[in-house]
């Protein structure tokens, strides 16, 4: 027999996150954003990636190219690109609130933190001070849920966001006390860690909202779902299954895609950028590269749906921006040979980089036949602590033409012919926080 | 200037990524002991290391809560001590008083200027000659941050 959920936990957990993070950001520096809706794109000024709740009651969603709205809703919408600068610098701003008021934080995303609450003795009371202190010292309005495991404070924290968003101020409102007897109002689909296809499943079955879900017997979901959903039941149950991750386990995978700011038919010097910033990225965390992976695609809303894929793995695991830089060329003029041959020019409108196979570069088994290239390596250590010391791109490999974060508004752009793949961002916010030049006058 | 120090000690604050960190560096040193050539130098026992002096401890006492701005009040505040291309250190957690100097959101931007209350009214008070805002009894003003410093460029 299955043993009932359990009582009335204490919670152990909260999570503490900005609503429509990216464009409350834009607001703390931008009152005339207040109250009317707005977007944030990303993706080279693409797609939203952030919507305000008067742009949500115009119909937008997240993910939808900006050029597929009707212009009539377009041209009542404030229109942002991402500033991740900006964006950062707040983020890390409210990361240091929360290590002033809980023992322990783990930074889950830019806009999404864990915080350890075990033992307090009034964690509502220490979720409300933060959301105060967040609001007043930086400006950017939070929720907060608290639960015995990180799934119910994660289900905790949807339940606080659907119960403020009815509020004008929302006030104690914006903390909710997840236990396993109160997520009838949780569909199930917005538990964390069931995906759509779960979701649809369970629907399936009749299972409609959370509570339904802790309902099912455990013999049951472990035996039809698996063992990944069977922990989330656990941990909806108040067990949980996992603790704080304090340090960013090592990463599996480093990939830099961009969108091209238009569609380019040479994409060589943006493959090379974007491989350049993840041997960048590689060398930062002491790793090394086994495999690389490069792809292409066409314009899908042109009716381009071409995707081309390609990966090499290296002799031995490198950290060599240019050994790196040669597999690249190799392997995109494949890409591009083949479709030259069959389909006359092609155009490109988004490309990537993958480094895989990462392995710490300590960590690299001696080959008889090949070594890391040492010589090489100490020498992209200078290239890093200069670029460090003076800046990102001042010291490079030839082909490389990026400027990070795309061309800032209004800078020339398309005037160069190299300079057609960079993102272009329109309508970019000063970086008010980060930059000396981008401090906001006072009248 | 007391920094705020909690009871139970804190884990190491994580980086600031904004300008507040970009003015740690260099800190002062508080006595540059030159090499003594005989007679050793009676201040070398009582310097160490740490002691610096670092211009965030004066100028920032909140750093999540301290934004730079740029003074641009066309010579409006000049009575209080604000010259245009100042660097305005304000404070968003400090709770604003009369006689506090504030940067408040007026008619869509921003403003710098000192606020006061006569009678019932708020008033935001510029230099002699340019007209204080008497804020309407009906209006909610909208007060973005306290200025606590003003930094001054002579060269």
């Amino acid at each position: 027999m299955v043993s009932r959920p359990s009582e009335i936990e204490p919670p152990r957990f909260g999570l503490i996150d900005g609503n429509t993070f990216y464009v409350s950001c834009e607001r703390v520096f931008d009152p005339r954003l207040r109250g009317k809706p707005t977007v944030v794109l990303g993706n080279g000024d693409g797609c939203c990636i952030a919507l305000s709740p008067e742009a949500k009651a115009l119909g937008l969603k997240i993910g939808v190219p900006i050029f597929q709205v009707p212009k009539d809703i377009r041209n009542q919408v404030q229109v942002r690109s991402a500033n991740f600068a900006l964006y950062g610098d707040l983020s890390a701003r409210i990361v240091s609130i929360l290590h002033d008021l809980f023992p322990r934080v783990e930074v889950y995303s830019i806009d999404e933190n864990f915080v350890d609450v075990a033992g307090m003795k009034d964690p509502v009371g220490a979720a409300l001070e933060a959301r105060e202190r967040i609001l007043k010292w930086i400006g950017i309005p939070c929720c907060a849920g608290l639960g015995a495991t990180r799934t119910l404070a994660k289900a905790g924290n949807k339940l606080a966001k659907d119960q403020s968003k009815r509020a004008v101020n929302a006030g104690a409102l914006s903390v909710f006390h997840a236990t396993p007897h109160k997520l009838d109002a949780l569909a199930v689909e917005d538990v964390w860690g069931v995906g759509r296809r779960y979701a649809a499943r369970l629907n399936a079955e009749g299972v409609k909202t959370a509570a339904e879900l802790v309902a099912l017997p455990a013999d049951h979901v472990r035996a039809s779902y698996g063992v990944v959903l069977a922990r989330t039941h656990m941990e909806l149950r108040g067990v949980p299954c996992g603790d704080l991750e304090l340090e960013e386990p090592d990463r599996k995978q480093l990939v830099v895609s961009r969108t091209f700011g238009r569609d380019v038919v040479d994409p060589m010097e943006a493959l090379a950028t974007f491989a350049t910033v993840a041997c960048e990225k590689l060398r930062k965390r002491g790793l090394a590269a086994g495999a690389l992976w490069v792809w292409l695609d066409g314009n899908p809303f042109k009716g381009d749906s071409f995707h081309a894929s390609r990966a090499a793995p290296f002799p031995i695991p490198t950290q060599d921006t240019a050994e790196v830089l040669r597999a690249v060329r190799f392997l995109a003029m494949s890409i591009m040979r083949q479709t030259g041959k069959s389909r006359g020019v092609q155009a490109y409108k988004r490309g990537g980089v993958g480094l895989t196979d990462l392995v710490g570069a300590e960590d690299r088994q001696a080959d008889l036949f090949f070594r890391p290239n040492e010589k090489a390596e100490r020498g992209m250590a200078v290239l890093d602590k200069i670029n460090a010391k003076f800046g990102r791109g001042t010291l490079g490999v030839g082909t490389v033409g990026w400027r990070v974060g795309g061309a800032m508004a209004g800078e020339r752009r398309m005037g160069s012919k190299d300079a057609q793949w960079r993102p272009t961002l329109q309508a970019l916010s000063p970086s008010y926080t980060t930059k000396w030049g981008d401090l906001l006058a006072v009248r | 200037m007391l920094i705020p120090v909690s009871s139970r000690p804190l884990p190491a604050p994580p980086t600031l990524l904004g300008p507040a960190q970009s003015l740690t560096t260099p800190a002062l040193p508080l006595l540059l002991t030159r090499a003594a050539c005989g007679f050793p130098s009676p201040a070398e026992d009582f310097f160490q290391e740490d002691d610096r002096l670092d211009l965030n401890e004066r100028l920032i006492s909140n750093p999540p809560a301290t934004f730079l701005m740029k003074a641009d009040c066309g010579g409006s505040m000049v009575d209080y001590g604000i010259q245009d291309g100042d660097l305005l250190v304000v404070d968003r957690s400090v709770s604003p008083r009369p006689g506090h100097t504030v940067v408040a959101l007026w008619e869509g931007g921003f403003v710098c200027k000192k606020l006061y209350v006569r009678g019932n009214r708020i008033v935001l008070a510029s230099s002699a000659g340019y007209p204080p805002i008497i804020v309407p009894e009906d209006i909610e003003l909208d007060i973005w941050g306290v200025v606590r410093s003003n930094i001054h460029f002579h060269l």
